[in-house]
Formats: C-alpha cells, structure tokens, sequence
C-alpha cells in the first residue's frame, strides 16, 4: 500500500467533503462501506481481487451503496476501483480521519483496559485529557485481557500507561538504573 | 784505504829506475872491484860479494812493482771487492734484521694491540650483553605486572559484572513474582481505584 496515494485520495475527498459541508456525513458513510465490504468475505474478496473486472466492480458498488451512501463518497470509491487502487481504501479512510480531526481540532486516542471503563470515568477521562492538551477528545475503548489491571491511554507518539504492568517496568526500570549507579 | 796508501807511497817507476841502477851497479861492481877484506873473507871461507848482493836487491827493487803491479793490485783489488761485497751483504743482512726485528716489534705491537682491541670488544661486548639481560628482565618483568595488573582489573571487571548481573536477575525474580502476585490480588475494586489514581496524576503533553 501507498500511503502517499491514500493520502491525496483522502486529500481530495475531504476538500470536497468540505465544500460541500458534508465532512461527518462522508467520514459516517466510509466507515459503513468499509464495515460492510470488511463484513462480508466474499465481497472483500471480489473486490480486492486484481483478476476482477473494474468495470463490475463499480457497477456492484453503486448497487450495493448508491442509496446509502452520499454520492461523494461512491464516486470516490468508483474513482479508486476504476484507478486499481482497492487497497488503498482503509488507509485512505483513516487519512481522512486524520484530516477530519485536524481540521475539528479533535485529538483520538486509544484507551486500552482489562475491564469495561464506566462512563463516569470516560467522562472524567475525556474532560481531563482535553483540559490539558487543549483539544477535544475523541476515545476509542479496547480491552485487553493480558492486562492485570489499570488504564493505558495512547494518542499520536505518546503513551500514558496506568497499568500495573507498566507501574512494574517503571519500578524495574528504577531499580536497574539505581544498581548501575551503585 | 789500500789505495790510499798506493797513491801516498812513492811512485813504480822510482823503484824500478833505483833497483835498474842498483842491479847494473851492484855487477859492475862485482866485476871491476876488489875490496880487501872481501878477499880476506874469502881466504876464511866465506864467500861474500857485495856486487852481487847490490844487484840482487836492484833486481828486488824492479820485481817488486811488477809483481805489485800484475798480482798484487789485482788479489788487493779482489780482496777489496770481496770486503766491500761482504760489508754490502753484511750491511744489508743488518738491514733486513733491523727490517725483521722492527717488524717483529711492530707485529708485537699489532699483536698487543689487536688482544687489546679484542679484550676491550669482548668487554664491550659483555657490557652491551649485560644492559640487554637487564632490559629484556625489566621489560619482561614490566610486562608481567602490566598483565598481572591487567588480569586483575578484568577479574575486577567480571565480578562487578557477574553482581551486577545477579542483582538484575534478583530484581527480575522479584518483579516476576511481584506481578504475579499483584494479579492474583487485583479485583474489581482495586482496579477501580488504580484508574481513580491514574486519573488524579495524569497529564498529557500537548
């Protein structure tokens, strides 16, 4: 995959999407197609297919989300099937993500945890993290069964690790650094 | 020197013109005269004529120059020649001895001189031997300590690391089994008040 070829795909979608003061409406309708396409094996199979005819492929896509999806977006994936450029699609939607909250001043971040996070605390969460980074704050919760406990924040290069595994790291790391000193 | 005492005597011809006067005077006289006591002598049985005697000793002055002259300068010459050969070969075994004796000296010189020399680079020799033994001891000896030294500082160096090592694995042991103990123990409840605690200290850089 290209991301630089994703990237002026997203690019181009998003100005559009802009002008047309549709930015969530295509953001919502990409994310639908992608699950569907995603959701369905032999349609992701058919369509990410190099042997397939470019042609059918368009005409499946505008029968299967023509009147679903806002006519941007299906020209958009129309455009790319007919360029051989299927696989730049996922990347091309997570540009645009990009695009779309650097454009809302939107910071995402991924909050990682062994257990359901109540929302009292996403709320308290997502109130903080955006008083301190000045953005607002769009979390995406995952859990992780390999954790023993606590909470892991990540967004662009940082991580914010409450986790007793990474509390442990820190404290091994603490003491390896104090017996190098010794 | 003989020549000399030739050229210093009176000359050949002087003898020979005296004894031809005394050898015609000494017949002469022995023919015409008749001295008195030679006839007395006579009558005694002595036979003596002075004439006779004169020429006698005229004929001795003649012969003598010749005989000089044809056997004697000639035997004088040759004895001369032999002397002076013999002194030239005398001279020159003087000099070939004095050339053997001074070469002798000079090859005892050369000879005490090359022992000397010889002496004198053994000794140098010996010297220079000896500063090389205790050169080679004290950069051997240098050496040795420089290793000693340098094997103590890696055993040094490999205790430090063999403890260091150790306390990372005691450390590791400790964390290892301090996981698995806090897992165990973390509920609900505990892992409420972890997040709690996490989200009363976070802070996000911008």
């Amino acid at each position: 995959m290209d991301q630089r070829v994703a990237g002026r795909y997203a690019q181009a979608l998003f100005n559009a999407a802009e002008k047309a003061g549709a930015i969530g409406q295509v953001e919502n309708d990409l994310g639908e197609v992608l699950a569907s396409i995603e959701g369905h094996p032999a349609l992701h199979a058919f369509l990410m297919s190099p042997v397939s005819d470019r042609r059918k492929k368009s005409e499946l896509l505008a029968q299967l989300f023509g009147a679903s999806v806002s006519p941007l977006v299906l020209q958009a994936l129309r455009l790319m099937v007919d360029k051989r450029r299927e696989a730049e699609i996922r990347p091309m939607y997570a540009k645009y993500q990009e695009l779309r909250r650097e454009h809302d001043n939107v910071l995402h971040v991924k909050v990682s945890s062994k257990a359901h996070v109540p929302d009292d605390v996403r709320t308290r969460l997502t109130e903080k993290l955006g008083a301190q980074t000045g953005k607002r704050i769009e979390a995406e919760y995952e859990l992780d069964p390999h954790m023993i406990g606590g909470i892991r924040v990540a967004y662009d290069n940082y991580v914010l690790d409450g986790t007793v595994r990474g509390r442990l790291a820190r404290l091994r790391d603490k003491l390896k650094s104090e017996l190098r000193s010794a | 020197m003989s020549n000399a005492k030739q050229s210093s005597g009176p000359p050949a011809i002087v003898g020979i013109v005296v004894g031809a006067a005394l050898m015609f005077g000494g017949f002469w006289f022995s023919k015409n005269v008749k001295l008195e006591f030679i006839k007395t002598l006579e009558a005694q049985g002595i036979p003596l004529d002075p004439g006779k005697t004169i020429s006698i000793i005229g004929v001795l002055l003649i012969l003598f120059p010749v005989i000089k002259f044809f056997f004697i300068a000639p035997l004088a010459e040759a004895i001369q020649n032999r002397t002076t050969e013999l002194e030239r070969t005398f001279g020159e075994a003087e000099n070939l001895r004095a050339e053997m004796t001074q070469m002798k000296q000079d090859y005892e010189r050369r000879l005490v001189q090359t022992e000397a020399d010889a002496r004198e680079q053994i000794q140098s020799q010996i010297k220079e031997a000896q500063s090389l033994r205790q050169q080679m001891m004290a950069e051997a000896s240098a050496k040795a300590e420089e290793l000693k030294a340098s094997a103590a500082r890696e055993i040094e160096t490999q205790k430090q690391q063999a403890i260091a090592e150790l306390r990372h694995h005691v450390v590791e042991l400790a964390l290892q089994a301090t996981e698995k103990l806090v897992e165990a123990n973390v509920d609900d409840e505990r892992n409420r008040k972890l997040v709690a605690d996490f989200l009363e200290t976070v802070e996000a850089p911008r």
